[in-house]
């Protein structure tokens, strides 16, 4: 979705209605929420998926980085939210290259491999909500001032 | 700022912007301009999803832009009772339109394929066309709902064609000289044409009516290689391009699809040559005998022989009301319309 798109306009226009009528903050949050994944769906629907599963991971690990004291613990969760996040990264942007220098050590090595080739498709905004995310939960973690309903905000791009 | 201040700043420039708007709108209505429909992908993209209905309900047109002139669809449509689904593109060569229909398994119905040699045989690249069939495959749904929305808006505002009334339509009118030496890009004349909703392009009175517009077109035709009697296509180049429209129409045919080629009528400078450049036999009788389908030449048929075109390549609106008569004439006699589902 385009900004100077009709779509655009009147996809802006409903929810700027929406935030303006007298819902309560977590209805807002949520109407924001909703929002978001359907301006991410409306260019490739199923890579919203991707932003659902880091959304997913982050919004338990914030809510265990919020009830965890101990700080080894603390750290092992925040370790799984960056591996999570910079995971899926890693495969959408260096997936082939990774996989092209794995084959020619391979061959290299006098072994006969030949993976089938990846049509891996960029999804768009990729790294932005990646690094978004990995700040967010670094300052869950290093502030501890998370609070549950912070984690509904997050994904808005 | 205070929230009642914005307020008012909101309203005042909704009020200038819907003001000039619609001064905007009025002016070019007085000048005579009416709404007309861009001719882009996305109005392509909706024809090209009614390609699916059955044979007895619709048939398909691909083809450059003699076919999109020269088909009225209403009349087609009043006198058939079946729909008619322009997929046809100006200046461009039909080939990708075939092969995209050849290859998708969904297509079993009737195609009619317009042949104007020069972009048919021709090296021109197929950019246009490939847009369009790329853009009915990928297109995203913001994209999908955009056009919708671009749908209802041309049909109400003149001023949203793009070809006319965007800045560098308006830009490139003001005709300003090119220095020396240097060449520009063709300016067409104004008013020569406007589309419907359903991708009949038809030429304007104004143009019609017009010999120093229509000796304009015709200068264009001339520049690009109108009176020229270099041959076309041949050797490899030419077996290659049968051989894709024979795999493309024989994919088509074997689904229980139906395929006819046409001839649609030039005149002028354009017929003078043409035979010349693209020999019957060598071209159009030969597609015929790769495909194995049957062709309607206008040349063949009295009641089609003798059009005028009056820039030597598209009919008249009054015009194609009558080839498009004779051509359902034609093919009626080729059993087209004979499914036994209807």
């Amino acid at each position: 979705m385009v900004f100077n798109s009709y779509t655009f306009i009147v996809f802006f226009i409903i929810i700027l209605i929406l935030h303006n009528l007298p819902f309560t903050w977590r209805m807002k949050k949520i109407n924001l929420l909703l929002a978001s994944y359907i301006f991410y769906a409306a260019w490739n629907p199923p890579f919203i998926i991707l932003l659902w599963i880091s959304t997913l991971i982050d919004y338990f690990v914030g809510i265990k980085l919020h009830q965890e004291t101990v700080k080894a613990k603390r750290k092992a969760w925040l370790f799984i939210s960056i591996a999570g996040n910079l995971g899926l990264l890693g495969f959408f942007k260096y997936g082939n290259f990774l996989l092209e220098n794995f084959t020619l050590l391979c061959q290299s090595v006098g072994l006969d491999y030949h993976p089938a080739k990846m049509d891996i498709i960029l999804p768009v905004g990729i790294s932005f909500y990646t690094f978004q995310r990995c700040l967010t939960v670094w300052i869950c973690t290093s502030v501890r001032v998370f609070q549950k309903d912070h984690c509904l905000t997050s994904p808005c791009l | 700022m205070p929230t009642a201040n914005l307020t008012k700043a909101a309203l005042l420039m909704l009020c200038i912007v819907v003001v000039s708007l619609i001064s905007w709108e009025y002016m070019w209505r007085h000048k005579g301009y009416d709404r007309g429909f861009n001719d882009d992908v996305g109005l392509w993209r909706k024809n090209r999803l009614k390609v699916y209905q059955p044979q007895n309900e619709a048939t398909v047109f691909i083809g450059s832009s003699r076919i999109k002139f020269d088909l009225d669809i209403p009349t087609w449509e009043k006198t058939t009772g079946e729909k008619a689904v322009q997929l046809a593109l100006h200046g461009s060569n039909p080939r990708p339109a075939l092969v995209d229909l050849g290859n998708d398994e969904n297509f079993k119905g009737k195609l009619v394929i317009d042949i104007t040699e020069g972009l048919f045989f021709g090296p021109r690249p197929e950019i246009e066309m490939n847009q369009r069939v790329q853009y009915g495959q990928e297109a995203s749904p913001a994209q999908k709902a955009g056009d919708q929305i671009s749908f209802a808006l041309e049909h109400q505002f003149t001023f949203l064609q793009k070809d006319l009334f965007s800045l560098n339509a308006m830009l490139t009118d003001l005709r300003i000289p090119n220095r020396k030496g240097v060449r520009g890009d063709i300016i067409f004349p104004p008013k020569f044409s406007y589309v419907t909703f359903d991708r009949q392009e038809i030429l304007t009175d104004t143009f019609v009516k017009d010999s120093a517009m229509l000796r304009w077109q015709t200068d264009i035709w001339t520049m690009f290689g109108a009176l020229s009697d270099e041959p076309g296509a041949g050797g490899d180049t030419l077996q290659k391009i049968l051989e894709e429209v024979k795999t493309a129409v024989a994919k088509i045919i074997a689904r229980g699809g139906k395929v006819i080629f046409v001839r649609t009528p030039s005149s002028g400078g354009y017929w003078a040559h043409e035979p010349i450049q693209y020999p019957r036999e060598k071209y159009y009788d030969q597609l015929l005998r790769a495909t194995g389908c049957k062709g309607i030449h206008f040349q063949d048929y009295p009641d089609m022989a003798n059009f005028i075109c009056p820039e030597w390549s598209h009919l008249t609106k009054e015009d194609a009301v009558e080839y498009t008569q004779a051509l359902i004439k034609a093919l009626q006699q080729q059993n087209w319309f004979s499914n036994p589902r209807k």
